[in-house]
């Protein structure tokens, strides 16, 4: 049985040694932390290699951590969908968004966005999509890593959700993006070391035999041999395509992602940057494959890791440190707790940045001070972003402790691929896109995904307690996604305004300067 | 020089409108290649669980969707990998060299 990690040495010496880490290179980054460009973009120096590992180790969450090992164990080959969802996105994010957006943005994909359209309104307009992805993507975070670490370290929930934020709020504030890019570094290294480990002693427990991890999968659990045949989970094929439309657009619209491509010198390294990221995150995704099915011989009838009502020791989501438990002791255990640990502080800073960078630069910047803030005024405001983020995040989190937070989740996959990635994608390859086309697709995409998600099983059914969904599937993004970039369209289109002919005139000059990098802004000494 | 006179000779250049269009060629069918196999594999879901479900080889331990779900994660990355390939190779010293030419006055 898995004791609570305050009593295991193993899961408290690499937790101190990763705080310690991490707080030690903050208080070296934040010596280097003194202008906009190295707060939101560590200078725009990181070298590919380095912001690729990067960008995975802010890309790949607890959710592919802990979830996808849960749901590849329960439901088996359905899991398989978001797998594919996650990592079929990146090559749509490298050959189409990557350079351009490092072309013509300088912090966040606002600045590509509002690049030849009217500043104010659509900063505004896309403010409110991307914070919203990155607040629902926070809380969904935080609340959790409050319940794992509540359980793995004995912690109370609300110094759990503190403690995460606290340090959170410590890197992003004093050490800007260039501490929150080595906490990725470091962790995404931690991350693909434990997964590595774990899924070598699954193969050795199958004498290296990868069929036989399935083989014996099939028949252990009680779904036989269907556990390796999709149609379990989601049984009609709408469900199915809603799911892959909402990875498609979902993860590249995410603004913490994205944001991370600002960091590199110039477009070729962060193409390069992309590539790298796919390539950490392809393997674990296959690394994660093996681990989930193997799981289902270890643990599914093991009481060792059963609670007396029936069901898993911990929850849903200890699948992989179950199975870590089993295959390599507390040793092990210790280890890739404290990198879940990791893993999370990871990505709630990159959110946190994220979040910090849209309200300071997109709105105080360039929306209230129109362009004429002081470097040191917007870096203020930045870092007391940081801490309102994070304190709301606690709140949040708080108000959410009892929630299914599954639905938190879905709202900002949802929100950034009906939100976000239209108008993003709609800003660099349509020239008719307009600014009404633009800011009010945007807020369809944005509130219709809300609406649908509220009206569907996540939210009608499962948290308001109502029998029947008004709206059948659980992800919106089928309709919408497609309402926002019809809505853009068309506004588009009807506009004959003087300010939309501009607005299609400079779409020529936008083009070369996305394809070419001429004027984009380069790498600064720290 | 001004940046709009950069554009603007940008824009007149015949051998960087040929080269923007080779690149433009590429990635369209790279772009294509991605979302064709992304759709075959969610239509597939969709439409065919039950073939997707069959163990393959037969008598195996392995079904359809597994060895799909690694080829897709491996085309990915090749997909990925040979766009990284070609744009190092061959458009960014090509690019690089054109700017030259009609930047250096």
């Amino acid at each position: 049985m898995i004791e609570t990690q305050s009593q295991n040495a193993t899961a408290i010496a690499t937790f101190f040694l990763f705080v310690l880490t991490t707080l030690l290179i903050t208080w070296w980054a934040a010596r280097r932390t003194h202008s906009r460009r190295a707060f939101y973009a560590a200078g725009g120096g990181i070298p590919a290699w380095q912001n690729g590992i990067a960008i995975a180790g802010d890309f790949m969450s607890a959710a592919t951590f802990l979830g996808l090992s849960s749901l590849l164990f329960f439901n088996g080959a359905d899991g398989l969908m978001l797998v594919v969802g996650a990592v079929a996105s990146w090559p749509l994010l490298l050959l189409l968004i990557a350079e351009r957006l490092r072309n013509l943005g300088r912090y966040t994909f606002i600045d590509v966005v509002s690049y030849r359209l009217a500043e104010r309104p659509i900063t505004v307009v896309a403010a409110l999509g991307s914070l919203s992805t990155v607040l629902f993507y926070l809380v969904s975070q935080l609340v959790g890593a409050g319940k794992l670490i509540q359980l793995l370290f004995g912690l109370d929930y609300i110094w759990a959700i503190s403690g995460i934020s606290a340090l959170m709020m410590m890197y992003v504030t004093f050490g800007g993006m260039l501490a929150t890019t080595w906490v990725q570094i470091i962790k995404a290294f931690l991350l693909v070391v434990g997964g590595t480990l774990v899924a070598f002693l699954t193969a050795r427990h199958f004498s290296f035999d990868v069929s036989e991890v399935f083989r014996s999968a099939a028949q252990t659990h009680p779904k036989g041999v269907e556990l390796l045949a999709p149609g379990g989970w989601l049984d009609d094929p709408i469900s199915v395509l809603t799911l892959g439309l909402t990875c498609l657009l979902g993860f590249i619209g995410l603004p913490h992602v994205l944001m991370r491509l600002f960091t590199v010198k110039n477009a070729q390294n962060a193409r390069k940057s992309a590539f790298y990221a796919l390539s950490i995150i392809g393997y674990f995704n296959l690394v994660m494959i093996l681990v989930g099915f193997g799981a289902v011989s270890f643990i599914m009838f093991n009481f060792d890791y059963q609670v007396a009502q029936g069901g898993l020791a911990g929850g849903r989501n200890m699948v992989v440190l179950h199975a870590t438990h089993y295959l390599g002791g507390d040793v092990l255990l210790g280890f890739i707790s404290a990198v879940a640990f990791a893993t999370i502080l990871a990505v709630v800073s990159g959110l946190t940045i994220s979040g910090a960078a849209t309200i300071a630069h997109d709105l105080y910047g360039k929306t209230i001070k129109q362009g004429r803030a002081s470097e040191r005024s917007e870096l203020l405001v930045s870092r007391c972003a940081v801490i309102v983020i994070g304190l709301l995040a606690i709140l949040a989190g708080l108000l959410f402790e009892e929630q299914n937070v599954v639905f938190i989740t879905n709202m900002a996959l949802a929100i950034a691929g009906s939100a976000n990635a239209p108008v993003l994608l709609l800003s660099m390859y349509w020239r008719g896109l307009t600014t009404r086309g633009a800011a009010i697709g945007c807020l369809a995409g944005l509130f219709s995904a809300v609406a649908l998600i509220i009206l569907g099983p996540s939210v009608w059914v499962d948290v308001l307690g109502k029998e029947r969904a008004i709206f059948p599937y659980a992800y919106p993004t089928i309709v919408s996604a497609p309402l926002a970039f019809a809505v853009s369209w068309l506004l588009s289109v009807t506009d004959g305004s003087r300010g939309a002919g501009e607005e299609r005139a400079a779409f020529a000059a936008q083009a070369l300067r996305s394809e070419t990098g001429i004027e984009a802004s380069g790498a600064a000494t720290h | 020089m001004e940046a709009q006179e950069q554009i603007r000779r940008l824009a007149s250049s015949a051998r960087y409108r040929a080269l923007a269009a080779r690149r433009k060629r590429v990635v369209g069918w790279l772009t294509g290649l991605t979302l064709f196999q992304l759709a075959f594999y969610f239509l597939a879901i969709a439409y065919a669980p039950e073939l997707l479900g069959r163990l393959w080889p037969a008598g195996g331990a392995v079904s359809i969707i597994i060895w799909l779900t690694v080829l897709e994660i491996v085309t990915s990355v090749s997909l990925a990998g040979a766009y990284v390939w070609w744009a190092g190779r061959f458009y960014d010293p090509e690019k690089e060299a054109l700017l030259k030419e009609l930047f250096d006055d």
